[in-house]
């Protein structure tokens, strides 16, 4: 029969499909309960936008053929196109039980357990792929996937042993990323396995081969680490902060590192390594920033001010957010108010800071003074003192109007005081001046949103889509999986009591994330890293639960 | 466009661009704070029409100053430039700003292919002495007074300051 079908399905693959409804015509005429003709026949119709008439048809093909695994996979594929994945994984079982070594119909099926998380049936089906065909390179790592995935990782770490040891006869200088992400990849398998010592083992032997030099020297640091060899982490740790001082990871990593050597946290200590570290790399800013964490009254307030100065200095509008984990802290918190009230006053009258024992007085640009109350407004509105926050706010804006960030800063506080239309208002003032400014479009978005003025919301997104606002809007902004809007226009129908728009609204947000699911099917097999793509997924579809099905359940 | 200019504070050069769409509510921004008059969006528009013929100027990446003009031809007579708006945020006043600024549209009108620009001119209401000495440092002289020029202000009479540009080089003293 193979070659019966073989011009229909050729046809199906190149989708071609009025070609291959005539092919499958030509064959039914002379063989009309041809079972498999009337399954591509049936399928190619569902790709036609003809779907009943190509299910008919392929149910009438499996009652002609009950045995053929053609008939029972391209079923099995019309289920799957209707994500009843349950149904597509008995059709695919069914033709297996035909054709047992049929590949194409063992991948289907593979790529459809782990969609349904069936981690054993996975490591099953990728077995018996790798014995069919184990000349195929992605099989083994697939298969050992299969296994890291079902949490066997001895066996995992066996089939990468000997997928390793086959790669030893070829030329060394071929795919030296894949050969790299190889080694890294099994270290990762044997640390989740508990077999830590057996990692860094890997790491060493294979030094050359890692072509990933930041990730070799953070994989030691990591092993060593973990191995409890912490005069070593720690020097690996210093090497990484040489090589990125600011990178608050290898901070993080590397505080760890020492406290456990010191058999406990040690503020003071502490506070002694990162201001030999700050000598070390005077135009870091993480130490810097770091030390205003351990340190406490005087000692705050000096390094502090320093600190705090010099990026007004600067003029950099993310200082507040910078320093805003400071607040939890209520002494520094009131230490800090008397530093930017100090600064207001004397840049107001001398156009510079106050004095500072080690700091050279220099005469301050103008908008230093706009940056200063820019500090003002958001210190008082983070500790809930709205009415200054908006005196300092409106301040910045007559001293210097032409500030976006003044704009969306305001717009934020206004929020704050419940002000949702003033803050519609004040947000789309500033996306007004700058209007090839994406984030500010998004913000004015997002505020009129918040203040219930859909239209409007969507007006000022859909310029910045692909059409720019004209014609079918939503869909564009439907095509760039726009969760933030689609979410937010759903909360405002929701407030508003438009809970059929708010409906599909949220459902909208649901099709992305199946999206997000289905697309990662294919990247699979190219993605060495797949256990931990996969886990942000599971973790980005929870929280989608979370957001979007709240409110789902309470519109429903 | 980008010019850099090495003004008075040399760390921090002004940076000139032309206006452009994207940015127009910068400038009307600037200009509501600086000017007691209301330019409606007409003024704009023409204004867009003709982009080289203006200068934002950038403080450390803050829109500080803006001048826009226009050329006329009237039959018969000699080009005109004429400055409408030229201002400089109150608070970056006295660093210089406003001089550059100008001093870029003198320049840039004197380069311009074509016809020559004999004469530059823009009003000034007639109590604006600071703005009338600042031009006047500029080789600008009051020309004569219009009465009743502006429609809401109080005073509405405004000076008409005028500069010749066929001299040889621009003579500015500030």
């Amino acid at each position: 029969h193979l070659f019966l079908t073989r011009p229909t399905q050729k046809f199906y693959e190149l989708k071609q499909y009025k070609k291959g409804i005539k092919a499958a015509d030509a064959i039914l005429k002379v063989f009309p309960d041809h079972g498999e003709t009337l399954a591509m026949k049936g399928l190619t119709l569902s790709c036609m936008d003809q779907k009943e008439e190509g299910v008919e048809l392929v149910r009438k093909g499996l009652r002609k053929d009950p045995r053929s695994n053609v008939c029972w996979h391209v079923y099995g594929l019309l289920y799957r196109a209707d994500h009843n994945y349950v149904e597509a994984i008995k059709c695919y079982r069914n033709a297996l039980r035909a054709d047992k070594e049929n590949l194409q119909v063992l991948r289907d099926l593979s790529f459809l357990q782990i969609q349904m998380r069936d981690t054993k049936g996975y490591a099953e089906t990728r077995r018996q792929i790798l014995a069919l065909r184990p000349s195929n390179k992605s099989h083994w790592l697939a298969y050992a996937a299969a296994c890291h995935m079902g949490g066997d990782m001895k066996t995992s770490t066996r089939v990468l042993q000997a997928y390793a040891d086959s790669l030893t006869d070829e030329d060394p200088t071929r795919a030296p990323y894949e050969r790299s992400e190889l080694i890294l990849y099994r270290t990762m398998i044997l640390v989740e396995g508990g077999d830590i010592a057996g990692a860094l083992e890997i790491v060493e032997n294979n030094k050359d081969v890692i072509v990933d030099g930041l990730a070799l020297r953070e994989e030691r640091a990591r092993l060593l680490h973990l191995l409890g060899r912490l005069s070593e982490a720690e020097t690996e740790y210093r090497s990484l902060l040489e090589i990125n001082c600011e990178c608050h990871e290898y901070h993080a990593h590397f505080r760890k590192v020492l406290e456990e050597q010191w058999g406990g946290p040690d503020p003071e200590k502490m506070i002694g390594v990162y201001d030999e570290l700050e000598k070390a790399f005077p135009h870091s800013l993480a130490p810097k920033r770091l030390l205003l964490d351990f340190s406490k009254g005087d000692a705050f307030r000096t390094r502090a001010d320093r600190y705090v100065r010099a990026l007004l200095h600067k003029g950099v509008p993310s200082l507040f957010m910078d320093i805003r984990p400071l607040y939890n802290d209520e002494e520094k918190v009131s230490i800090l108010e008397r530093l930017f009230l100090d600064y207001a006053s004397s840049l107001q009258s001398n156009m510079a800071f106050p004095p500072l024992e080690g700091v050279e007085a220099v005469k301050e640009t103008p908008d230093t003074y706009m940056w200063v109350l820019f500090l003002l407004a958001q210190h008082f509105d983070c500790i809930h003192e709205q009415e200054r926050a908006l005196a300092y706010i409106d301040e910045a804006l007559r001293h210097t109007p032409t500030v976006l960030e003044l704009y969306s800063t305001k717009a934020l506080l206004l929020k704050h005081c419940g002000d949702y239309e003033g803050a519609a208002k004040i947000a789309e003032e500033g996306r007004l001046l700058d209007l090839a400014d994406r984030f500010i479009n998004t913000e004015a978005a997002y505020f009129a949103l918040r203040a219930d003025m859909v239209d409007r919301g969507e007006q000022t997104a859909v310029i910045f889509t692909k059409d720019g606002g004209g014609g079918e809007q939503s869909s564009n902004l439907f095509d760039a999986q726009c969760i933030w809007y689609e979410t937010r226009t759903g909360e405002s129908y929701l407030r508003t009591g438009q809970y059929g728009k708010a409906l599909k609204m949220f459902l909208r947000v649901d099709k992305h994330f199946m999206e997000f699911v289905e697309d990662q099917l294919d990247f699979h097999t190219y993605c060495l890293r797949r256990g931990t793509l996969r886990a942000y997924i599971s973790f980005l579809r929870m929280e989608d639960r979370l957001f979007g099905h709240k409110y789902y359940r309470r519109a429903a | 466009l980008f010019v850099v200019a090495m003004g008075e504070s040399g760390m921090h050069p002004l940076v000139f661009t032309e206006m452009s769409a994207k940015v127009i509510g910068q400038v009307k921004a600037l200009n509501a704070a600086v000017f007691p008059i209301h330019y409606d969006d007409s003024f704009y528009d023409s204004v867009l029409a003709t982009p080289h013929l203006t200068r934002l100027a950038y403080h450390r990446g803050i829109l500080v100053g803006a001048a826009c003009c226009r050329l006329e031809r009237e039959a018969n007579q000699p080009s005109k430039v004429y400055i409408a708006t030229l201002g400089v945020l109150a608070p970056y006043r006295s660093m210089g700003f406003g001089s550059q600024l100008l001093r870029e549209i003198l320049t840039m009108v004197q380069s311009l292919g074509g016809e020559t620009v004999t004469q530059a001119y823009l009003h000034v209401q007639v109590n604006n002495d600071e703005a009338r000495r600042f031009y006047e440092r500029h080789g600008f002289c009051v020309s004569h007074e219009i009465p009743n020029y502006y429609v809401r202000l109080v005073p509405a009479d405004c000076h008409v300051l005028v500069k010749d540009l066929t001299s040889a080089g621009p003579s500015s003293s500030a």
